[in-house]
């Protein structure tokens, strides 16, 4: 993603999915994929750290208007994609150690592998700190993270082949 | 000020992020309540623990002042315990003699009662010493006995202990008077022949007494350092030498040296009188 229109249409898009299609799931009232990260994870590096930081903070908040824990718990959606926002540099530079100019970075052309891991440290990342704060037991936390992070690495590698054609 | 302004444009990003991220948890803090309680649990135990573990390590640290404090206290209490025991001690030993040194009738005689400090009774002169010494008022010559009769003499002092010579040395003797069945003889020396720790030999009875086997020794009133009627020890058996004309009896010794743990001290008020009649 690195022209405007895009990132732009990609936004609403991912926040409306999300809010009609995915927060419909609801296994168990808490396993539930959040798809939305997928505009975190790919917009392009070369956006520069604080345009990425800022849109996935605004992109959180959307999904916490749109899903009604703004008022309910707060803004957690918007914590965890700030986080994982502020993180995700660090992510890019271990997963493309071979790449000096970041104009030629593209996800297109990294091995299936690395960018499993990458998705794989990101959604538990965000997935983890989007519980901490939903009031259950540690334990109850880490279940619902895994089986949560499971969804959605799943949606997450289909899109991906999905959008890379 | 311009160090300042670069750090804040370097670091813009980290700032942001941190002003937002603690914008978002307080409003989770706030909007939840039961986040914010569990927050302050967690920040509660936090200060806690960080508390206790200070605690531990200072505690840690004046371990070695602790320790020597408990020494000095304990050594204190060793020495305090020392002197109660010494003084019950004194105590229990004037405790056994009480009846003897409390009775009327020995007003010429002062006791001093006193603890073994050391005894021996498998060598030929044998010696015991006691735990009182000139600085008590004993001199030599003293007699000595307890409860189950006589001891010694009195040979040496020092300033806190004095040695006694016990009858059952090669060199003690003895002026004995026997209880027989006719009353009190006095008669005998009582002598040790070195053999058996309990048993003394008693000569210079003549063969025309009447003894039996078990009649009670005292001593005489004749000797120096005793007065008359103290208990020695009782016959075991006799036989008639016919060489020298009188007994060779046995004596069965009252006191068993092996396990003695007191003594009394005889002080003479008019021994000086009578020595210097006994002089001229």
């Amino acid at each position: 993603m690195k022209n405007n229109k895009t990132l732009i249409a990609c936004f609403f898009g991912c926040g409306l999915i999300q809010v009609i299609i995915f927060n419909q799931f609801l296994f168990n009232n808490w396993i539930n994929p959040y798809v939305y990260i997928l505009f975190i994870l790919f917009i392009h590096p070369i956006k520069g750290n604080l345009f990425i930081l800022m849109t996935s903070f605004s992109i959180g908040l959307l999904i916490d208007l749109g899903s009604n824990t703004l008022s309910d718990v707060g803004p957690i959606h918007g914590f965890s994609c700030l986080v994982l926002g502020y993180f995700r540099p660090n992510f890019i530079k271990i997963i493309s150690s071979r790449i000096n100019n970041l104009n030629d970075f593209s996800f297109n052309n990294l091995s299936f592998g690395r960018v499993f891991t990458y998705i794989l440290a990101c959604c538990i990342l965000h997935h983890f700190l989007l519980f901490l704060f939903s009031g259950l037991q540690i334990i109850n936390i880490l279940i619902s993270t895994l089986l949560s992070s499971f969804f959605t690495i799943l949606l997450l590698v289909f899109s991906y082949y999905i959008f890379k054609k | 000020m311009r160090f300042l302004i670069e750090i804040l444009i370097k670091h813009h990003v980290f700032l942001i992020f941190i002003f937002l991220s603690f914008f978002c948890l307080t409003l989770i803090l706030k909007v939840n309540p039961y986040n914010e309680a569990n927050a302050l649990n967690i920040f509660r135990n936090i200060i806690y623990n960080t508390k206790s573990f200070e605690n531990k390590v200072t505690q840690y640290i004046n371990l070695k002042n602790v320790n020597s404090n408990l020494e000095k206290a304990n050594c204190k209490l060793i020495e305090e315990n020392e002197i109660l025991k010494f003084e019950n001690d004194e105590l229990n030993t004037y405790k056994e003699f009480a009846k003897i040194i409390q009775s009327p009738e020995n007003q010429r005689y002062k006791f001093i009662p006193a603890k073994v400090e050391n005894t021996s009774w498998a060598l030929p002169n044998n010696t015991i010493i006691l735990n009182k010494g000139s600085s008590n008022g004993i001199k030599k010559n003293m007699g000595v006995f307890n409860n189950n009769g006589i001891v010694g003499v009195v040979s040496n002092t020092t300033k806190n202990f004095c040695e006694v010579t016990t009858i059952i040395s090669q060199y003690s003797k003895l002026l004995t008077s026997i209880k027989t069945n006719s009353g009190f003889i006095e008669e005998g020396v009582l002598k040790w022949d070195g053999v058996n720790y309990r048993i003394a030999t008693l000569e210079g009875v003549g063969n025309e007494i009447k003894i039996s086997i078990g009649d009670s020794i005292f001593t005489s009133s004749k000797s120096k350092s005793f007065y008359n009627g103290i208990f020695i020890g009782t016959i075991l058996n006799f036989q008639n030498k016919k060489s020298s004309n009188s007994h060779k009896i046995d004596v069965l010794v009252g006191v068993d040296f092996k396990n003695i743990n007191s003594a009394l001290i005889i002080i003479d008020n008019l021994s000086s009188e009578v020595n210097s009649l006994n002089e001229k």
